[in-house]
């Protein structure tokens, strides 16, 4: 009940600061953006057949999820610095509730307003989809997209959760949203065709959670996309899925589906134990 | 009986010592202040009192429960005004008085009824729809109030609640928490550098460096720490009068100033010379005095 009156408080704060909101869809606005005005090119015919623009409007989109559901709880726990900052949070303090759940408020918040913001970027895209290219998505697709905007936003909140107790100021947090936002697109592999970087490169790429969560998108995302536009030839449905990260790799080691899930539970339990040996910093 | 009872309480910030050693009761339904100038240590055992802060060393009950192992019985009736404005700028008052009901576990009639309790006291309900960020510093001051009298608290802890607001808001918010004094009977433990502010205080405590230099009522600290002052322009004659009479005096300027027992001394020493006066006035003691002659400064020069 208590904790469930913070979360709405959270979500109201964060909501009615438009800019905050409005920043936290940067990263996705430009990426809509260059992708419209440069990459579009660069898939060259592709574009022609109805397949091609099913199948890169699914790994563009695929991408912009991903990456809302890492900007988004980013932008979110500024609520949370600056309540630190401005001694807001000494008000909760004085109530008759444990730090520790006020603080966990906070993340189940980021994890809500991820998810939810996520879903509505799904709606978005398949509305996008359907104007382009007079089709929507499968339900069991969207079924499976929508459990993975919960994974992916959970996974990030608690990276980020974890990272935002380190931050005293509302000017640290928006300087690290900004290298956030910049790096991000790299990252996930969306603005570069992660098949054609130094192999190195790509293995490194490959450990982060950021190109782990935009692979599994994608494999959602565009197998139908693929099936179509490849039907039976394997060969080069393989070789353009290795090109544009949808499957990855490390050495001759696929990251199947079901290790980047396991990579992701990993990567969850990893950063909800740090943000727990963390709280320690919010006792009095 | 004391609702707060605080011993050998101490605490450091790195090398820096706010509060050293202090011990003090509040008793019940009391008007108890904290006064003494920024540094003093007084926010820093508010702090500590609302259970925001850990000490370092003492031990602190509060409405018979000890601090660090009972703070949620604690806080259950504690209500706490902080120096800075805690209410969520974009949320309105009602919101942010939902949101503080909901924290306190009140049901929403519980909380409705509280809510026309406390707008007959502060008169909060003209602006209760507006958001927090489009409210003067007075009526900001007032929700926060509001806020921190929800839950009906038995102890209220007012940290320098006037800093920051114009005169006028000054003025109505101090008059807002006399009434609040009368009308709900509550402990209210307050932090300032502002004397004026602590003369209807029950009980005075002068925080100085950390370390309580003196305690008592306002008017007890003004007779034993100051003394009302007859000031006189003389005429030539009266210098002469004064010494050869044995009456200590000093001259500032051009005025002569006489320590008095009481003000009635002072009208004995006019009626005596008042040939040789030009003109007079007795002043009254002030807290300031009482501080200056406690610390040896000015309060004003510390802030």
């Amino acid at each position: 009940m208590m904790i469930f009156a913070l979360i709405k408080r959270h979500l109201k704060i964060y909501l009615r600061d438009r800019w905050a909101v409005f920043f936290s869809f940067l990263s996705v606005i430009i990426i809509l953006v260059l992708f419209m005005v440069f990459f579009r090119n660069a898939f060259g015919t592709v574009t022609d057949t109805t397949e091609g623009q099913y199948m890169i409007n699914g790994w563009i989109f695929s991408g912009v999820l991903m990456v809302a559901t890492v900007t988004v709880p980013l932008g979110f726990l500024g609520v949370m610095v600056t309540d630190r900052e401005t001694n807001a949070i000494n008000d909760f303090y004085v109530a008759p509730i444990a730090r520790s759940k006020i603080v966990i408020s906070y993340l189940v918040a980021a994890i809500i307003i991820g998810s939810v913001l996520g879903i509505i970027n799904l709606i978005l895209g398949q509305v996008y989809m359907f104007i382009s290219v007079q089709t929507f998505l499968p339900l069991i697709t969207n079924i499976q997209l929508l459990l993975l905007i919960i994974l992916s936003t959970t996974l990030f909140s608690s990276l980020f959760f974890y990272v935002v107790t380190f931050i005293k100021t509302a000017n640290s947090h928006g300087t690290l949203s900004t290298l956030v936002g910049t790096l991000i697109g790299f990252l996930a592999g969306l603005y570069v065709v992660v098949g054609s970087l130094p192999t190195a490169t790509r293995y490194i790429m490959a450990l982060f959670p950021t190109l782990q969560m935009a692979s599994l998108f994608r494999l959602v995302y565009m197998n139908e996309a693929l099936d179509l536009l490849f039907q039976e030839n394997t060969v080069r449905r393989e070789t353009e899925s290795f090109m544009l990260g949808i499957r990855i790799e490390i050495g001759s080691f696929e990251l199947t589906p079901l290790i980047l899930l396991l990579f992701s539970l990993f990567w969850i339990t990893l950063f909800i134990t740090l943000s727990i040996m963390r709280l320690k910093a919010f006792k009095k | 009986m004391a609702i707060i009872e605080v011993s050998n309480l101490s605490k450091h910030y790195g090398n820096v010592h706010a509060v050293k050693n202090i011990s003090f009761k509040v008793k019940e339904n009391a008007f108890f202040a904290l006064l003494g100038p920024n540094g003093a240590g007084k926010s820093t055992t508010i702090e500590i009192l609302s259970t925001l802060l850990g000490k370092d060393q003492g031990t602190i009950k509060i409405n018979g429960y000890e601090l660090d192992t009972d703070d949620d019985a604690i806080r259950k009736h504690l209500g706490v005004v902080f120096q800075y404005n805690t209410l969520d700028k974009d949320l309105t008052v009602m919101e942010n008085l939902e949101l503080r009901a909901a924290l306190y576990k009140m049901t929403k009639a519980e909380y409705l009824k509280r809510v026309e309790t406390l707008d007959r006291l502060i008169q909060f309900q003209s602006f209760a729809n507006q958001r927090i960020r489009h409210l003067s510093g007075g009526q900001r001051r007032k929700a926060d109030i509001a806020r921190a009298l929800l839950h009906s608290p038995r102890i209220l802890m007012l940290d320098e609640p006037t800093t920051g607001l114009d005169p006028k808001s000054r003025k109505g918010l101090w008059e807002l928490i006399l009434k609040l004094k009368e009308a709900t009977k509550m402990t209210i433990l307050l932090t300032t550098h502002y004397m004026e502010e602590v003369l209807d205080a029950d009980h005075v405590i002068i925080l100085h460096e950390g370390v309580i230099r003196a305690e008592d009522s306002a008017e007890n600290l003004r007779i034993q720490y100051a003394k009302d002052t007859l000031k006189i322009v003389p005429k030539a004659t009266l210098k002469d009068l004064l010494k050869r009479d044995k009456i200590p005096f000093r001259l500032v300027n051009q005025t002569m100033h006489i320590d008095l027992k009481n003000p009635f001394q002072g009208i004995e020493i006019v009626k005596t010379y008042k040939d040789a006066i030009e003109t007079f006035e007795i002043v009254k003691a002030s807290m300031d005095d009482v501080f200056l002659n406690i610390t040896g400064e000015r309060l004003e020069e510390t802030l």
